[in-house]
This record gives structure tokens, sequence and C-alpha cells, in this order.
């Protein structure tokens, strides 16, 4: 029997098994589920007799959804990990928006008056001023 | 014999590209010399009339072949002259400081010889100046990709506002706003990009920054279109120097633009007849009446 994850139940083994740290119960040096070479040996002992949870059908990787019942603590943990991940996509969205002209809202703030009034100090008048003095050479008319 | 005529005094627009003191404004504002002097025009005018009978014309039946006599005449005038020049440039602020300025880097004007082609060292039209060190509200410069339809703000100091006698004399410090949108990407006639908008300007709007909804610059006021017949002003058709060439103008210099943005540049062939917001020019300061455009 394998155990569960997290705060899950386990059913206390009656003798001593060896498992991967995936909780995959295994003799081989490496884990099948997960390739680990870790091993810990569970030898706990019944000491009370209740009943208990069992999972009947393999779940895959922990933290992906199984086909569980979804009074199960599986289905808890996915919904913070959801949750977290739609947190984190919403605000990859918002930056996302903020980055196209037009939907940033520091930029669609500004009317077409702000962008005068802005521009309007920067404009400046170029004055120029020339004297010359002009000296003529004077040549005789004649045939 | 020497004269010493009336000084040359023109305004045109400016605005501040780098907040530590440099400005940017049309070449043609600065260096309004290389249109030909207004004495030499006072000069040649007595002799166009006799070159126009000879040809069997009157004044107004061909601006363009008047044009052409009076471009030749005038040149035939200067080249007998030898002038001595005492020239001044001044920027003056949104807040009535009146600062010094001198030239960092130019890209000359697109003038026209007397026959109408090109002059050899035909430019962008722009120039770089620095005002003494300070701190500046300076405009960013747009490379977004303009779009035709795009709305456009052009800024300035129009002759017509600075001098309306109705005008409280203050107005000259605020500059003058007026709106359109981009109508058209062209090319002038060496083959440079130009913008085109209905945005209206006139005589003293050269150099002036043209916005866009965002308060980066799209282009630079440099020329207007004339009316072939009568010479004057024709609104609706004006043309600006764009953003990303500006940018390529300043490059190498020790200006520090904003966050540069992504560009794009796109032309299309053709242009019509034009001429260059010209400074306003004026035989004396008081003068309302007198100004001339800069022939380019």
């Amino acid at each position: 029997m394998s155990p569960t994850h997290g705060h899950m139940t386990i059913a206390p083994p009656t003798a001593a098994e060896t498992y991967c740290r995936c909780g995959y119960e295994t003799e081989l040096s490496f884990c099948p589920r997960c390739g680990s070479a870790d091993r810990f040996t569970f030898t706990a002992t019944q000491v009370q007799e209740r009943r208990l949870p069992t999972v009947d059908v393999p779940r895959g990787r922990p933290g992906v959804a199984g086909r569980r019942d979804r009074s199960d603590g599986v289905d808890a943990v996915m919904r913070v990990g959801l949750l977290r991940a739609s947190r984190i996509l919403a605000f990859q969205v918002l930056l996302l928006l903020a980055g196209i002209p037009g939907l940033s809202p520091a930029i669609a703030a500004m009317t077409v008056q702000e962008a005068i009034l802005r521009a309007k100090p920067a404009t400046v008048v170029i004055i120029f001023s020339d004297r010359r003095r002009h000296h003529h050479e004077l040549r005789q008319r004649g045939r | 014999m020497s004269v010493s005529p009336t000084p040359f005094v023109g305004t045109g627009s400016g605005w501040f590209v780098d907040g530590r003191g440099y400005v940017v404004t049309s070449a043609h504002v600065v260096f309004p010399h290389r249109c030909r002097s207004s004495y030499g025009r006072r000069r040649s005018k007595r002799r166009v009339d006799p070159a126009l009978r000879a040809q069997g014309l009157t004044r107004g039946q061909r601006p363009d072949v008047e044009e052409r006599i009076r471009g030749l005449v005038t040149d035939r005038a200067m080249a007998t002259m030898t002038v001595t020049r005492s020239s001044s440039l001044m920027v003056l602020l949104s807040n009535g400081t009146k600062l010094p300025a001198e030239v960092k880097k130019l890209s000359p004007t697109l003038a026209l010889d007397a026959k109408g082609a090109p002059l050899p060292d035909a430019g962008r039209d722009l120039v770089l100046l620095r005002v003494k060190d300070g701190v500046y509200p300076a405009l960013g410069i747009s490379t977004r990709d303009g779009q035709i339809g795009d709305a456009v703000h052009i800024l300035g100091f129009p002759a017509l506002i600075l001098t309306h006698e109705l005008l409280d004399r203050s107005i000259s410090l605020e500059a003058s706003v007026t709106n359109g949108a981009i109508s058209g990407f062209r090319k002038d006639a060496i083959g440079q990009d130009v913008i085109q908008t209905d945005a209206p300007a006139t005589y003293g709007n050269s150099g002036g920054p043209a916005i866009g909804n965002d308060a980066a610059l799209v282009g630079v006021m440099t020329f207007v279109s004339l009316s072939p017949s009568t010479g004057t002003a024709v609104q609706g058709f004006n043309f600006l120097v764009p953003g990303k060439d500006v940018l390529k103008f300043l490059e190498g210099t020790d200006v520090r633009i904003g966050e540069p943005l992504q560009s794009r540049g796109r032309t299309r062939s053709g242009h019509s007849s034009r001429e260059t917001i010209g400074a306003r020019q004026r035989s004396s300061p008081r003068s309302t009446r007198s100004y001339r455009t800069c022939r380019t």
C-alpha cells in the first residue's frame, strides 16, 4: 500500500517498508516514478485501529490533479496552487496592458490640451538681426 | 559709395530639443543671407520693369518670368557690392528672457538658383543652436510611424500675431497653436522626405515644432505652398521636416534627447510649388506691413 501525501492520512504500515522520497514504495535502486535514489524506511507499528481513507487510484505526480474525490485534500492543495498561479497571471496581464500604448493609464490620461500645454513652454522665438553696410563700386557709364 | 540700409530683423520659431540649452530651428531663420538682401531687391525693382517690357510683358502677367528676371538682376547688383555685416542671434524664452545663441550645427536651406535649380549645398534646413547652460523645458522627438490622418499641432510665433496691432505685446511670449493632420508624405526637390500637413502656418512659424497628441515632435515646420498666380501663401498645404530626419541631423552632437521611439519612414514622390516660410523680415522693428519670404 502506498502512502499518501501532505496532510492526508497515512495508513500506518505493519512492517518495515522502503519508500522513495516521492512516497512510492519500491525496492529498486531508482524509483520508477520519479527516478530518485533517495530512500527511507518506514517502520511504524500499527497503534490504533481505525478506518482511514485509502488511495485506490494512482495519482501521478504530486501536485497534479488526480482522479480523486473532491473532498480529498489534494484538491485543496491544488486550489491554493491555482489561486497563486492565477494571481501571478493576472499581474502579468496587467503589466502587459500597461505596456500597450493607449491602454496605459499614464498615456491615455494625456489629452490634446495637456500635450499642447506641455509643448508650449519649450517653443521659443528666434530673433535674427543683421546690420549691413554696403560698399558699391561706382562705374562710369559711357560708350 | 557706402550705404547703410535699415537693419534686417527676422523672427522665426524654435524649440528646445535638450533641456540643457540646445535649440533646433530652421536654417533659413538663422541664415537669411542666403536669400537676396532686401536692399538688393529694392535696387533690382527699378530694373525689372524694363526687362519685362523688353519681353513684351507687364507686371503680374508671368510671375515665374518676373521672378527669374528679378533674381538675375539682383545677382548682378550684388556682384558689384561689398557687404560688411554685424549679425546677432537671440532666443526669446516663454518667460521673457532673451538669451544670446550660437550655432552648433547647420544643415543648409534647400535654396534654388536663378534658374530654379537646387544649389549644390542644399540640405535639410535645420540648425542647432546653443544657449547658456540651464534647465529648460524640452520636447521629445517621436519616431513613431506617422500615418495619414494623424493629428498634428503646429506651435510657433507667426509674425501676424507678433505684430498684430490690436493685441497686447505680451502675446509674443506664448506660442500660437494651429491644428491639422498629416495629409501626405512627399519628397522635396533633392529627394528628401517631407511631411505634408493641412495645419495652417505662416511667416514666423518656420522652425517651430509640430507635435502629435503625445506632445512629442512629429516634424519641424519648413515651407508652405504659394499660389502660382498671386504668390500668396495657400493654406492647407504646408510641409514639415520629419522627426526622424531631425534625429539624423542631431547625430554626432552632444544633444541628449528623450527616449527615442521606433521609426519608419514613408515617402511618396511628387511635390508642389513651394516657398520656405521665411523668418519675418522687416525693414524696421516697428514696421508691421513689410515682411518678405526667404526664397528656397
